[in-house]
């Protein structure tokens, strides 16, 4: 197991906020990492630095440097659109493009120069299955994305995102917006895919952190307090701060 | 009946008088203008020359440049309205020179049209050497509903959520490539239904054309953008206020109205279908 | 603000408390029976191991509950798992005092022989009993680490106790006995307070002293 990802003194500040503060921490290929925190803690934000979709908001400054495979995705000249490619992202809350559903995995694919149905059909079948959501709508490729459940959306939006063949995938608690029987469809999928990708997820209930996670990294108000294995974390944390978090002692 | 319910009741009462005096005025205006100007509505007033001192004959030379003259400045405030406003929400952000640019066009918007007709006149008309043309009653028109179709095409863009962008980016698309295809198709209908109602202003606007663009009496269709022409607006201004006979030619002058009126309101008529329909099929 | 665990946490602590004093109660028994030869006491005694074995299940009942309502992690997690680790423990000083207090009535009439130096070996465990229980109940890990101290004094004093045992041919048979298995079941207690002391530790400081 070789460090995918890598976080050096990495610091995100909007204007006079600073939402990270000098973080450094390595991150695994082919586990699940749980990046966990009070609300507003910045782990969104940390997140973000990874596939540098920070870069959208106005006045965000970063600092620090992130290494993909040991190169640093904030040097001058990294190509940010080939970076956001090889890092996908899912979202809280699931935002199907308004679009039929093949055109959904479909899009990611044509964006970067796939545009023959010959090449586009196998494609789309193979990230829909990798989602587990092929069985569904494999007989209504065509119908609106809107017309899928809460879970099948998120699904859908997974399946998108694995449509480019990432190489990590951040999930910013991709399961808050759904129902428990959904959580758990989306819990399993992810231990599934991360014989395959490197699995990011940023989540506020500790418990989901406890039942899919192999490493947990506890984030305090922009600041990396712990970071280890799942196991360690949960049952010995070493800070003081982790301790009290997850026995509830503070928000 | 307790203090309470009839204070309810007056001021709903109140509420419907004030709805029926709009309706009723409108229903006299409708009517006025019907009942003086439907007798002279034919196929010949429609497609004949004025005649005789513009007191007979028809009034198609007005029509045809009036759908010049809006025509023309959709043309031109089409695209660079609608390439500003893509600029500005996608763009420019939320610094001061945003907000500048964004004052600046809700003023513009604010402007008195024969302010906007003066400055026509001397820019395009004077300046330029345009003289007094489809031109330089097109360029002053397309001055004028530039701000309404910036402001129709911004919320239409702003309406389309942010979810979109950040999904396309996430996936590695471009910022244009995210408007191109992600945004830009689902704001079409809002810029459509606005600029439809930029054209609806547009035709019924006079004292920017009437110092840029149109003549008293034209009977020849313009066949190049330097030639002046007649317009239904300041068609109705002349025969209204200039005529050597204005009484006897008062149905004309209804009826010219009539014409105008059923331009603008089919207009804005097919822009509320647009609307609506869009309205209803928007899952988002 | 109290947390929703801390209840079950305050009832399974006060369980555990309850559990330690039937189980003193017992010990404190059982060494009282020799020392009187009273016959009776062995029914009482095992009345209170009957009470110590139900609790016992009680109290896991009471863990697993808390462990399926509100899912504690780190240290609520640890406190649970040694409060079902201490409630064997507790519930062994039972069937050990029992088995003490058994043992004159099948071994016979003891009443001549001297069990000076296994009643002072005695006092020494309960004593630990109330050394670790202490530590539990205040959260005392290093009054807890002293705790294989005390159990070191007592294994050694077993030892030699049946190596003179061994040695000492005027002593008669039945009582050399008797004293050989009170000893025993005394080291044995002194053991399990030992582990008691390893539970709380493991609790309040996340390790283990390595004792088993």
């Amino acid at each position: 197991m070789k460090d995918k990802l890598e976080a050096k003194d990495l610091s995100v500040s909007f204007g006079t906020v600073q939402a990270v503060k000098h973080v450094s921490c390595s991150l695994r290929s082919n586990v699940i990492t749980a990046i966990i925190g009070p609300s507003g803690c910045g782990k969104s934000t940390l997140i973000k630095s990874f596939n540098r979709l920070n870069d959208l908001v106005e006045g965000a400054r970063t600092t620090g440097a992130v290494l993909l495979d040991g190169e640093d995705v904030y040097a001058n000249g990294f190509n940010v659109v080939e970076l956001r490619r090889r890092v996908g992202m899912v979202f809280q809350k699931p935002n199907p493009f308004p679009k039929s559903i093949y055109d959904n995995v479909a899009y990611g694919p044509r964006i970067h120069g796939t545009k023959a149905k010959a090449e586009l059909d196998p494609i789309v079948e193979t990230s829909l299955k990798q989602a587990a959501l092929w069985d569904e709508v494999s007989d209504r490729l065509t119908a609106s994305a809107f017309d899928l459940s809460g879970g099948q959306q998120q699904r859908l939006c997974i399946a998108r995102a694995l449509a480019v063949q990432p190489e990590i995938l951040l999930m910013d608690e991709p399961c808050s917006a759904l129902d428990p029987l959904a959580t758990a469809r989306i819990e399993q999928l992810m231990v599934d895919l991360k014989r395959e990708y490197t699995v990011v997820i940023v989540t506020h209930n500790m418990q989901q952190a406890a039942r899919v996670s192999d490493f947990t990294a506890f984030l305090y108000l922009g600041e990396l307090i712990e970071y280890g294995p799942t196991r360690q974390v949960f049952e010995r944390p070493t800070a003081e701060l982790t301790e009290n978090y997850l026995t509830g002692r503070f928000g | 009946m307790n203090v309470k319910r009839l204070k309810e009741r007056v001021y709903f009462t109140l509420f419907r008088v004030a709805t029926a005096a709009v309706l009723v005025f409108l229903s006299l205006m409708i009517w006025v203008f019907l009942s003086n100007g439907v007798g002279v509505l034919n196929w010949t007033f429609l497609t004949d020359i004025p005649r005789r001192g513009m007191t007979e004959g028809g009034i198609f030379p007005a029509i045809v440049g009036t759908l010049y003259l809006t025509l023309g400045a959709i043309v031109f405030a089409l695209p660079v309205g609608v390439a500003s406003a893509i600029y500005l929400v996608e763009y420019a952000g939320e610094g001061r020179v945003a907000r500048a640019i964004n004052a600046a066009i809700t003023n513009l918007a604010g402007v008195p049209s024969i302010i906007h007709g003066l400055f026509g006149f001397g820019l395009f008309v004077n300046l330029l050497g345009l003289g007094t043309s489809l031109l330089s009653g097109s360029l002053t028109l397309a001055l004028l509903i530039l701000p309404l179709v910036i402001s129709a095409s911004r919320e239409a863009l702003l309406s389309v959520p942010r979810a979109f962008r950040e999904g396309s980016l996430a996936l590695g698309a471009t910022k244009w490539e995210s408007i191109r295809h992600n945004v830009l198709p689902y704001a079409v209908p809002g810029i459509l239904t606005g600029t439809i109602l930029a054209v609806a202003r547009a035709a019924g606007e006079t004292a920017p054309i009437i110092l840029t663009a149109t003549f008293f009496f034209r009977p020849a269709i313009p066949s190049s953008l330097l030639d002046g022409t007649m317009a239904l607006a300041t068609h109705i201004y002349y025969m209204a206020t200039q005529h050597h006979s204005i009484l006897l030619v008062r149905p004309l002058t209804y009826g010219a109205v009539l014409v105008l009126l059923g331009l603008v309101l089919s207009l804005n008529l097919v822009a509320i279908l647009i609307r609506t329909r869009h309205r209803k099929g928007k899952k988002w | 603000m109290p947390r929703l665990i801390d209840l079950g946490l305050e009832k399974l602590t006060s369980m555990i408390v309850d559990m330690a004093g039937l189980a003193q109660k017992a010990v404190m028994n059982a060494i009282t029976a020799y020392q009187q030869q009273d016959g009776m006491s062995s029914v009482k005694i095992l009345h209170l191991s009957e009470q110590l074995r139900l609790l016992r299940e009680e109290t896991s009942g009471l863990a697993i509950e808390i462990l399926a309502r509100y899912q504690p992690l780190a240290s609520d997690l640890r406190f649970i798992k040694s409060c079902i680790d201490i409630a064997y423990d507790l519930a062994r000083f039972g069937r050990y005092a029992y088995d003490i207090a058994l043992t004159p009535d099948w071994l016979g009439d003891l009443s001549h022989c001297d069990f000076t130096v296994p009643l002072e070996m005695a006092q020494k465990a309960v004593a630990m009993i109330t050394k670790s229980m202490t530590a539990f109940r205040t959260r005392d890990a290093a009054l807890a680490k002293t705790l294989p101290l005390d159990d070191d004094i007592i294994d050694q004093e077993y030892k030699d106790v049946v190596i003179r045992l061994l040695q000492n041919g005027e002593i008669p048979r039945e009582c050399a006995i008797a004293v050989t298995l009170l000893v025993r079941h005394i080291e044995r207690i002194a053991d399990h307070a030992c582990y008691i002391a390893d539970a709380v530790v493991y609790f309040v400081e996340g390790e283990r002293l390595g004792l088993h």
